[in-house]
């Protein structure tokens, strides 16, 4: 089982008397890139604070690497590989692009490191846009460059699994286009990867294998190939209309 | 929890009432009147701290100048208490204003040092101005209080104490449950919100600000004939640490908890004295662990645990809602809301946001603006809605002129809007954030307000009415008493669209309604929309999601690089090369192949 990255057992998370996620069992393997889809209010954001400890669970376990996480602080995850891409991107807006990304690698030791370095250049080799902008403030960059910068900053922290709440929320068509190939390339580079995305359509154009999870449970789940030709699934996410918007074509 | 309120009300006069006939001595009686005049500093206070978020620590300036204009008028002219009284409610409810005139400029900490100012100088100009204040040695012989002539006995002077902060009380509370109090949260919440609602947080916070000096006031001049002479040494900067203690003590926001915070901070040092040299260290360390412990105050924390045991409040009957026809729909005659924006350019620096813009939305039409993120879009957005002025252009909504005018303006002139990223009231509950929406459509006043009339009544319960109608229209009924901010973000979009059409706009400029959602939920949200512009209401669609444009709009209009680069109907629009090239990235043809 050394292979399985993220297992989340019988997660169970509660606001006051409020359950927001009763029963959720989810497996990340080393290498997959992993989709989560559902409604608003199913459980997904909630699902993902209890995985990174933003919210202590009331039950169940969160296992990484192996080891026994529930209830370990966020930062402490990070510190161990598991990082977030906030839904929203929560970018420190005032502060520079570069800072932004200096921040990201805080507890890598800041720039300090030759590895922090390393992964300097490379985020900024995948996001080419962001290095012309290093200087600028990020509050004040487009919406597409914006969720750029919040993945760079996420890679900044250089995690073994990194988990994306939310990646299309606010982009145009096209940005949300190259945002799903970036993710792409940086899982066949070996980066694991869970995304929660309300665009199942894309999502599961890109991933391995997907989760749907409506009113705090898991309901489906498979290899998102299956996935995405399930009635059901395609009924309440895919639309019964035909896309004219373009899409992803399917990982080889 | 209906019952909870005005049980305290009853408690609050039982124990008033009890007090002067157990009271041990006169000293013990004098104590709990100086507690009472506290108490209304204190509750006046409540309102600024609890309701509009801000922080006085000058208090005991306002307290002052109430104490040296009653004693001042009682000595010199011979004034009795209530005109003594009123006098110093003039005087320090002027200095209120002008205390608020600087919260236009500065906030938080920094509002805070400007009050600290204020405090200082009160009391440097009540040590140097000798021939009116008396200078250090302070005014002394202030005459026995009396009213029309008639000398009051002690226990009359306690009566008229206890009757003062009681109905004090009993006035914020009315304020508080009224639209001025829910305006006053919503404001300290979302500044920007607020004034896209049409509501005005100057005109609140300077508000906030008269009552809790004209209560500090009052109080001053009770506080002068209680010690029959008063000197500047009373009225330091402690002395404001202490009224603000009392606030947050007991719990800002609470009805009672400043009382009870007043109460404690009164009796508590005399206690205390037992430990003599330790005193102020008990004090502090007291406070200390109370804070600690009660991190919302005593009421506060209290309240909150309540909540947490008790059964959630009932739902808000459905049955009880206006149907949104009833709330929304304009004359067949209006239904011409026409926005035209002829040439718009703002520059930021150096850079073009927008160059050249003209838009026209047609009353009755659903009108939609794309473009790739970074066009100009939110800018577009924020101009016309008044929160960035435009360098040059101008533009107008059913012949009337917007440019130059406030945002706050806009919005009652019809023009409604929701944000990109949701600017909700997030403590107010959901239902409460649609009816801050409906308050531009409230005409009752703060008299009004403040002895509950029945004309407010009514509005109150149309007002609500309507709410709960809208919910049901957004589809959030069983949401109504949660906290906006605990509403998934989906949900919290949805939220923004009940309140904004609260306040029956002309135009509705929403701002990507459809980031977040899932394919079925779009589906609802086109029926919405649909909806709505059945309604007569025009509408303004800022979205990214194809198929929900493509669906809905009667004209589409494309921006790249902050210029219009096409508008055209829908089906045009999608095969326009320019717009391929700038936004869909790949030819719709090969998607639809794709896909």
């Amino acid at each position: 089982m050394s292979d399985v990255l993220l297992d989340i057992k019988n997660l169970e998370l509660r606001y006051g008397a409020a359950i927001a996620v009763r029963d959720i069992s989810l497996s990340v393997r080393r290498g997959q890139l992993v989709a989560v889809i559902g409604n608003n209010g199913a459980g997904k954001s909630s699902m993902v604070r209890g995985a990174t400890g933003l919210v202590c669970p009331s039950g169940g376990q969160v296992h990484f690497r192996g080891e026994d996480t529930t209830g370990l602080s966020a930062d402490r995850k990070v510190s161990r590989g598991l990082v977030m891409v906030p839904e929203g991107r929560l970018l420190f807006p005032d502060q520079t692009v570069e800072d932004n990304l200096i921040l990201g690698a805080y507890l890598r030791g800041g720039l300090k490191h030759q590895a922090s370095r390393s992964a300097l250049e490379r985020v900024i080799g995948l996001f080419p846009r962001l290095k012309e902008r290093l200087h600028q403030q990020a509050g004040s960059m487009s919406g597409g460059e914006q969720q750029m910068l919040a993945i760079a900053r996420g890679l900044m922290a250089q995690p073994e699994l990194l988990i994306i709440d939310e990646l299309s929320l606010g982009l145009a068509p096209k940005i949300v286009d190259q945002l799903m190939r970036a993710l792409t390339t940086l899982n066949k580079e070996g980066l694991t990867i869970l995304l929660v995305e309300q665009l199942a359509s894309h999502a599961l154009a890109i991933a391995d294998y997907g989760f749907v999870i409506a009113n705090g449970r898991i309901a489906r789940e498979g290899p998102s190939s299956v996935l995405s030709r399930d009635p059901e699934v395609m009924e309440a996410f895919l639309g019964k209309k035909k896309s004219t918007i373009s899409t992803p074509k399917p990982k080889e | 929890m209906r019952y909870l309120i005005p049980l305290g009300f009853f408690a609050f006069a039982l124990i008033l009432a009890a007090v002067p006939l157990m009271a041990a001595n006169e000293y013990a009686l004098r104590l709990f009147m100086l507690f009472l005049i506290y108490g209304m500093i204190a509750v006046g206070l409540n309102v600024l701290v609890g309701l509009t978020g801000l922080v006085s620590l000058g208090q005991a300036g306002l307290f002052a100048l109430g104490s040296y204009t009653g004693a001042i008028l009682a000595t010199r002219l011979g004034f009795d208490i209530v005109a003594c009284c009123i006098g110093a409610a003039i005087v320090s409810g002027a200095f209120g204003v002008l205390l608020a005139y600087p919260t236009m400029r500065v906030k938080g900490v920094y509002l805070a040092v400007v009050t600290i100012a204020f405090g200082i100088i009160v009391e440097n100009v009540a040590i140097e101005w000798q021939s009116l204040t008396g200078g250090t040695t302070g005014l002394s012989s202030i005459p026995r209080p009396n009213v029309f002539g008639i000398k009051l006995s002690g226990f009359a002077f306690y009566g008229v104490l206890a009757v003062t902060l009681f109905v004090f009380t009993l006035l914020i509370q009315n304020l508080k449950i009224s639209r001025y109090g829910r305006t006053m949260l919503a404001v300290s919440q979302s500044e920007t919100a607020s004034r896209a609602l049409g509501i005005n947080p100057t005109g609140l916070r300077m508000l906030a600000f008269v009552v809790a000096s004209v209560t500090a006031g009052i109080a001053g001049t009770f506080y002068a004939f209680l010690n029959s002479y008063i000197s500047p040494d009373i009225f330091t900067f402690s002395d404001s640490v202490r009224f603000l203690l009392m606030v947050i003590l007991g719990g800002a926001g609470s009805t009672f908890g400043p009382v009870i915070g007043a109460y404690i901070l009164t009796y508590l040092p005399e206690y205390l004295q037992q430990f003599q040299l330790w005193q102020k260290f008990a004090y502090g360390a007291l406070l200390l662990l109370v804070m600690f412990a009660l991190p919302r105050g005593i009421l506060g924390t209290f309240r909150l645990a309540f909540d947490r045991l008790r059964p959630a409040d009932p739902i808000p009957d459905v049955a009880e809602g206006l149907p949104v026809e009833t709330t929304l729909r304009h004359k067949k005659e209006m239904w011409t809301a026409e926005l035209v924006a002829s040439a718009l350019t703002v520059r930021f620096g150096g850079l073009s946001a927008l160059s050249n813009v003209s838009l026209r939305v047609k009353g009755g039409e659903i009108h939609a603006l794309i473009g790739p993120n970074g066009a100009g879009k939110s800018t577009f957005v924020n101009t016309i809605s008044g929160f960035y002025r435009p360098d040059e252009g101008r533009c107008e909504l059913d012949g009337v002129e917007l440019t130059g005018r406030r945002s706050l303006e806009i919005a009652r002139l019809g023009l409604a809007r929701t944000f990109q990223n949701t600017e909700l009231f997030g403590e107010l509950s959901v239902l409460e954030n649609v009816m801050a929406g409906y308050d531009q459509r409230l005409s009752y006043g703060l008299l009004q307000a403040l002895l509950r009339t029945p004309r407010m009544r009514r509005e109150e319960s149309e007002c609500r009415r309507a709410a709960i109608g809208l919910l049901g229209f957004v589809g959030l009924s069983q949401y109504g008493n949660e906290a906006a901010r605990s509403l998934p973000f989906g949900l919290q979009r949805r939220l923004e669209i009940a309140r904004a059409l609260a306040g029956k706009p002309r135009l509705l400029l929403l701002d990507e309604p459809a980031a977040g959602l899932t394919t079925q939920e779009i589906d609802d949200l086109e029926a919405m929309i649909r909806r709505i512009a059945g309604l007569g209401i025009s509408v303004l669609l800022v979205e990214h999601h194809v198929d929900l444009i493509m669906a809905l709009a009667d004209t589409v209009t494309v921006l790249d690089y902050g210029e219009v680069i096409a508008s055209d109907n829908p089906a045009a629009i999608q095969n326009d090369p320019r717009v391929i090239e700038a936004y869909f990235g790949t030819s719709p043809e090969r998607a639809e192949t794709a896909a």
